[in-house]
């Protein structure tokens, strides 16, 4: 009797084992390798649950375009299609809607707005774009300043100022990226003045284009693409002031721009793998092309994450530029997106908004996912020993992770043990860590071994002097004889 | 037999005078031609395998010892080949035996290179790695003007010749691989031609 029921056990506790393996995850994680091989990984973030305007009990969202989270976790979503801002608490209460407020003793509404942002005051931002304008309020509701028709010789004639992202850094100056304008991100003093343009992207002409340009004629040349910089698709600040932002520049190597108070590009891109998204996809079809990225979010210790809204995918490289992880997808499934349009951070889940489904899903670290981030936040703070910990966790979840390699090869470094070090280095496909342990590793050789070799050679010497000098004594006593 | 294995290290030292006895003296022989080749092979094999992590970055997945013998037997067959075919127009007086030897006697700097650099590669660290290169680069490049007096002796051409020659086979060699992929595509299109008609023969009767 007590065997059927151990079998019974054992077959259920076989069967819960698979299902926790993560086997409800709706796509595909992966990383890339060195070599830009697609290698399949443990998924990083899983979703939980998916809200949408109904069930949180505020009328269904129409086309929301974006999001923001508060430090301290408070949820502003935009709701385009309804021209209103919903605001929530962490726990997903309702906290309140604004879609009015009053503007010189009248009230005024949105329209069609694209873009909000929330700076740490609380000042809320939001880029009311068929308005022509962005609207700056209080948390209270109540308006502190309308940036609106910016006058500068820089714009063309008839310039429509029509905002779509909003972004505003310490010091009040305000980031506007805006429809049809090419030359960069607009930059608004704190008194919403035009200021200048910042980061403006270069144009890539190629060798073929010249060629073919100079080939046709006028009528023709008049009917082909303008050789224009794309747009900026969207942006986010971090706490120093730097300016993350994403452009859907294809084939270009510098879709993600990390821009200095001076609005140059300081991003720190490895050598041999570019931040870029996907380094391998098809060129064809709805799901082919280069990554498109469509919002990006600065997490801590500098890492951050890209949102992808060809393939649905969401990038995070840490502040060096390696990949960390990659998951999400385009689907009709539960947990996957159909257009996302924002991304964020809302404590240790990341939330993504879909514009088209008007729903924002949760995704939830799982261990694997939550390693790499303690391992990250760790080594930013130069704690070498429990980065090696946790990488090792990594490790043993994914065999595959070149960084968790050189991660666990910085630690046995750092201990003197460079034999291994180089061993780790190597696997993870870190030539600079492999050259430094390695040149430890030959001093210590040498070290060991200088007696022994330098023995050697001088007894080898001897030996052939000897062997010299004896030699001429035979030749000169043969010479003798033979005299 | 020992003057035969010490013959190509008399002609890179002194390839004027060794090319000429070899080709009209008769110093070289084909024999040795083919080792030479065998053993660029291997040690060409034996450096993108072995040569340490500094200087190699060469996927472990795609090496391959056998397909490296088809590239450089390929290579030699193919330049040899283009080479004889160009200079038999422009009046040259080597063999394709001639091409065949100088070309491979020539090699000897890169066979004795390899080896060595590859032992040498698994001791550079980084900022090092630039000797690596270097022997490689002396080598190669000792190599290339090795073949060029080679082919300019066995053929007896002047200067300008021998450059217009080195050009032009360059050029036949990309004719020869465009031929080649040709027929092979015509082949397949005819076999593919063939076998359509025999499906439809078969379904019909």
């Amino acid at each position: 009797m007590k065997r059927p029921v151990a079998l019974l056990v054992g077959f259920i506790i076989f069967i819960f084992s698979f299902s926790s393996f993560g086997a409800n995850v709706p796509y595909e994680s992966y990383t890339y390798d060195f070599r830009f091989n697609v290698v399949p990984s443990p998924a990083p973030y899983v979703p939980i649950k998916s809200v949408d305007g109904n069930s949180l009990g505020v009328g269904s969202f129409q086309r929301p375009e974006d999001m923001h989270v508060t430090e301290d976790g408070e949820i502003f979503i935009l709701d385009t299609g309804n021209n209103r801002i919903v605001v929530f608490d962490n726990k997903w209460n309702h906290v309140e809607t604004i879609s009015k407020f009053i503007n010189d003793g009248e009230e005024d509404t949105f329209n069609n707005p694209h873009g909000i942002y929330v700076t740490k005051k609380g000042d809320i931002y939001i880029a009311d774009t068929d308005n022509r304008r962005i609207v700056a309020l209080t948390r209270k509701g109540d308006l502190i300043k309308v940036i609106a028709d910016p006058k500068s010789e820089l714009f063309p004639e008839n310039f429509i100022f029509a905002p779509l992202k909003v972004c505003v850094d310490y010091a009040d100056r305000v980031f506007v990226i805006a429809r049809n304008v090419l030359q960069g991100i607009m930059n608004f003093d704190e008194e919403g003045d035009f200021f200048g343009y910042v980061g403006t992207i270069k144009v890539n002409v190629s060798l073929t284009d010249i060629i073919w340009r100079s080939l046709s004629t006028k009528e023709q040349r008049q009917r082909q693409q303008l050789f224009v910089p794309t747009e900026f698709t969207n942006m986010d600040i971090d706490s120093g002031g730097f300016i993350y932002t994403t452009n859907i520049d294809n084939f270009s190597n510098e879709t993600v721009k990390r821009l200095n108070p001076s609005g140059e590009d300081v991003l720190r891109r490895p050598v041999n793998a570019p931040v870029r998204g996907d380094h391998y996809y098809t060129h064809i079809g709805r799901y082919g092309g280069p990554s498109r990225f469509v919002d990006i979010i600065v997490r801590d210790n500098r890492m951050y994450s890209v949102l992808d809204s060809r393939r649905g995918r969401i990038f995070t490289y840490d502040h060096q530029g390696n990949l960390l992880y990659i998951f999400g997808g385009v689907g009709t499934q539960t947990g996957t997106f159909r257009r996302p349009v924002a991304i964020d951070e809302l404590d240790e889940n990341l939330i993504v908004l879909d514009r088209d489904l008007g729903e924002v899903i949760i995704f939830e670290t799982t261990n694997y996912g939550s390693y790499i981030n303690t391992a990250i936040a760790l080594q930013h703070e130069g704690r070498d020993e429990e980065t090696a910990k946790f990488w090792s966790k990594v490790l043993k979840l994914n065999a595959n992770f070149e960084l968790a390699y050189v991660g666990v090869g910085k630690a046995l470094l750092a201990d003197g043990n460079n034999k291994e070090a180089m061993k780790y280095f190597k696997i993870g496909m870190d030539q600079k860590y492999y050259s430094i342990a390695f040149k430890r590793y030959r001093n210590e050789v040498l070290k060991a071994n200088l007696g022994y070799v330098l023995t050697a050679l001088m007894v080898l010497l001897i030996c052939f002097i000897v062997f010299k000098i004896f030699k001429n004594k035979i030749v000169l006593r043969r010479k003798c004889e033979n005299a | 037999m020992l003057n035969n294995i010490k013959f190509p290290l008399y002609v890179i030292t002194h390839p004027l005078d060794g090319f000429y006895t070899m080709k009209y003296e008769k110093k070289g022989k084909m024999s040795i031609a083919i080792i030479n080749i065998i053993l660029l092979w291997l040690s060409y094999s034996i450096n993108r395998q072995y040569a340490g992590f500094t200087v190699n970055k060469v996927d472990p997945l795609t090496l391959n010892t056998l397909m490296d013998l088809i590239a450089v037997v390929t290579l030699y067959i193919l330049w040899c080949s283009a080479n004889w075919s160009v200079t038999t127009l422009m009046d040259g007086e080597g063999k394709l035996k001639d091409i065949a030897m100088a070309t491979s006697y020539s090699l000897t700097p890169l066979i004795m290179a390899l080896i060595p650099a590859t032992i040498f590669g698994n001791v550079v660290a980084d900022n090092e790695e630039a000797f690596y290169y270097l022997i490689i680069g002396v080598a190669f490049t000792w190599f290339l003007l090795l073949m060029f007096v080679g082919i300019m002796t066995v053929h007896n051409y002047s200067l300008t010749k021998t450059i217009a020659t080195f050009i032009i086979t360059g050029i036949s060699m990309l004719i020869i691989i465009f031929l080649i992929l040709l027929t092979f595509t015509l082949i397949q299109q005819i076999y593919l031609f063939m076998r359509s008609i025999y499906i439809e023969i078969i379904f019909r009767a």
